[in-house]
């Protein structure tokens, strides 16, 4: 049974913008905010698989940054 | 009302347990001028001092099998005694004298293995289980409701919550009154913390602590306002009263700020609450962890009489609201409100053990934006922990001094005893270090608000992180430089030139590693140029600025990667131009240093020359 991790996406606005019409349409994937100006977003962060992560990065790493959404703490 | 603090030497009513030793006698181990060693009549003497209690007296059934190894012992005393008294005992060469530690059983991967217990701490479900009820007292004799107790025996603490009543009943497994390890009482407000070694605590019965209270050390207190001994190191009390950071925005990323609720916040009244589903803009006045209120206090303490004194009172603070349950992802958040708002400084008491390459590009796009990072180095101990690593953000790491806490206190077990002292300060165990590290700032026993009106001292980067940043605003705000034309510009040359007025204006500290200390403790007077020194040229700051800073991360870079031995000299930017590299590398450091920077170069980035022959 797989478990859905927080991942952030970032890259530029022409590769976020289309990706965001693609992650929208996909049941698996879980869009939990968006940040940047309407038409020109620049990152995104969603709940998707790991292996779905690692997928995406695979294909699209030289246009984009996955990076898991970790905790960070007050010192 | 300064700082140093009357210690009220009171009476916690807890003392700790005298530490069990075993005594015996090697007669192998010349007496020299000391004397031969009479053991029975030693034994004698401590049978008849109070203070020493014989529990057994181990005596070979073997005498022969006894005398077979490298030194002969004929008795072994097991006893209990004031550590002094043991050290006296230890100087006759004859003595051997060690603590009767505890053993445990290695038990194997048992049913219970609990995450980042240690390495080796399993525990087992079975045993006895024991109970120890203790009763806080205020100085007056009121319960301390809702301190937070732990206690330590051998294995994880027991922790629990003061009553209405001041009680707490702590249980642990498999423990007694003479294998309790330690004490820690925590506090919500207003008194100083516990820490008891071996506390004299009876099982079954009732444990009475009076716990001190702030205004005992600082009379008069909140009602008479303090400059704590953070602000007097940094000597803000000789920094004239209108110069409160005026026209200068500060951002505190953290956990909201107690605006509504407590008089030395009360000028706070911008803020966002990215915590919400959807950000808003009026969560941030809920701080339910107290953290962002105690770190805005340092910053933005208000001089309406009473309570703490800030660094930048009239500076416009804005609480960007991550925590609880903060992510990398909030940060961004917060980080892009700052770049888009104009912050000018940024106070950032957070951080994580990973990394992020969004993270470091949000903050380099921030330096460039003209937006002043101020970063805590970490609480961990060991290296610096991001984004304190960045090198577009100035890295704080924490110290004390002595004298400004009670002893029977918490904050002091933070000494770092693998350094040494100067001048009664002192490098904190817990702050990282390495050299990511650009200046220290006071972190143990801060005193500054908590909700809804009180106060608390607490220890941390987290602390010593806003006494920089509130600082750095005074300095924008006032310092000659920056009201030059390159300089009013919101650009990294900007960042650059306060990092570098902080760091130029540092007073040294020598603990024994400058990887703890950086350039020091910034100084006000200094850095504010009320010492009577001229600033430089307009052009000449920013561009000796910037190519300083340019340098001073390359040098970085070159010390982490150990091409260069860390050095506080080379951190002067005048120091840095001249010197290029150590003489003491070796030829395949050299040749890596020559690829290193021609790859710097064909980045645009400019490289000192020299170093490579």
């Amino acid at each position: 049974m797989s478990t859905r991790e927080r991942f952030i996406i970032a890259g530029a606005p022409t590769v976020i913008g289309p990706l965001l019409d693609i992650l929208a349409g996909d049941l698996d994937v879980h869009l939990v905010s968006v940040a940047g100006p309407g038409p020109t977003p620049e990152r995104v962060v969603v709940e998707m698989d790991p292996d779905r992560a690692d997928a995406l990065s695979r294909a699209l790493g030289d246009r984009l940054l996955i990076e898991r959404d970790d905790l960070i703490d007050p010192f | 009302m300064s700082s140093t603090p009357a210690d009220p030497q009171t009476s916690i009513g807890i003392g700790s347990r005298n530490p069990t030793y075993l005594l015996a006698q090697d007669d192998r181990i010349g007496a020299f001028s000391a004397g031969p060693l009479d053991f029975p009549w030693l034994v004698e003497q401590m049978e008849a001092d109070p203070e020493v209690h014989i529990q057994q007296r181990l005596v070979p059934r073997s005498f022969v099998l006894q005398s077979t190894g490298p030194s002969m012992v004929s008795e072994v005393v097991v006893a209990t005694m004031p550590p002094q008294t043991a050290a006296a005992l230890e100087k006759h060469p004859q003595v051997v004298l060690e603590e009767d530690l505890l053993v445990h059983p290695l038990l194997g991967t048992g049913p219970v293995p609990v995450p980042d217990a240690g390495p080796g701490l399993v525990y087992s479900p079975f045993g006895a289980s024991r109970e120890w009820q203790v009763d806080l007292r205020g100085p007056s004799g009121e319960p301390v409701v809702d301190a937070t107790v732990y206690l330590y025996g051998s294995g994880l603490p027991a922790q629990g919550r003061t009553n209405q009543q001041g009680r707490v009943v702590l249980s642990l497994l498999n423990e007694s009154d003479d294998t309790l390890r330690a004490l820690y009482v925590n506090p919500l407000s207003d008194l100083w913390s516990v820490w008891v070694d071996r506390p004299a605590l009876i099982s079954g019965v009732v444990n009475t602590i009076t716990v001190p209270s702030l205004a005992q050390s600082f009379p008069d207190f909140p009602r008479t306002q303090l400059t704590g001994w953070g602000q007097v190191a940094m000597g803000l009390h000789d920094v004239p009263a209108d110069l409160d950071g005026r026209g200068i925005r500060v951002a505190v990323i953290d956990s909201g700020a107690a605006a509504l609720t407590h008089p030395d916040l009360a000028a706070i009244r911008h803020g966002l609450d990215t915590t919400a589903q959807v950000p808003t803009a009026d969560g941030w006045t809920t701080d339910t962890i107290a953290h962002g209120s105690h770190c805005s206090g340092i910053i933005a303490g208000s001089t309406a009489g009473g309570g703490i004194r800030g660094f930048a009172p009239a500076a416009e603070v804005h609480e960007l609201r991550i925590f609880p349950g903060g992510r990398e992802s909030n940060l961004l958040d917060a980080l892009d409100y700052c770049i888009n708002e104009q912050m000018d400084v940024v106070n950032m008491s957070l951080g994580t053990g990973g990394t992020s390459q969004i993270v470091l590009q949000k903050v380099a796009q921030a330096r460039q934006q003209g937006v002043a990072c101020i970063v805590a180095a970490g609480n961990s101990g060991g290296p610096v922990q991001f984004p304190g690593s960045s090198p577009d953000v100035l890295t704080v790491a924490a110290i004390g001094k002595d004298g400004e806490f009670p002893d029977s206190s918490y904050h002091a077990q933070q000494r770092w005893t693998g350094g040494t002292t100067d001048r009664g300060y002192f490098a904190a165990q817990f702050s990282c270090h390495g050299p990511q590290i650009d200046v220290c700032g006071p972190g143990v026993a801060i005193v500054s608000s908590v909700p809804d009106r009180g106060f608390a001292a607490w220890d941390g980067t987290s602390m010593a992180t806003p006494h920089v940043a509130g600082l750095a605003a005074l300095v924008l705000a006032h310092h000659p430089d920056f009201r030059a034309p390159a300089l009013r510009e919101r650009t990294a040359a900007r960042v650059d030139r306060l990092f570098a007025i902080l760091m130029e204006s540092a007073t040294r500290f020598d603990f024994g590693d400058p990887t703890r200390v950086g350039a020091g403790l910034p100084d006000a007077v200094r850095a504010l140029g009320l010492d009577g020194h001229a600033p430089p040229s307009d052009d000449a700051a920013v561009h000796v600025a910037t190519v300083a800073r340019m340098l001073e991360g390359l040098r970085s870079t070159l010390a982490e990667a150990g091409l260069l031995p860390f050095s506080p000299q080379t951190l002067r930017p005048e120091t840095a131009t001249t010197h290029g590299v150590s003489p003491g590398l070796d030829v395949d450091q050299r040749r890596d240093l020559a690829l290193l920077k021609a790859q710097l170069a064909a980045s645009g980035l400019p490289v000192p020359s020299g170093g490579e022959s």
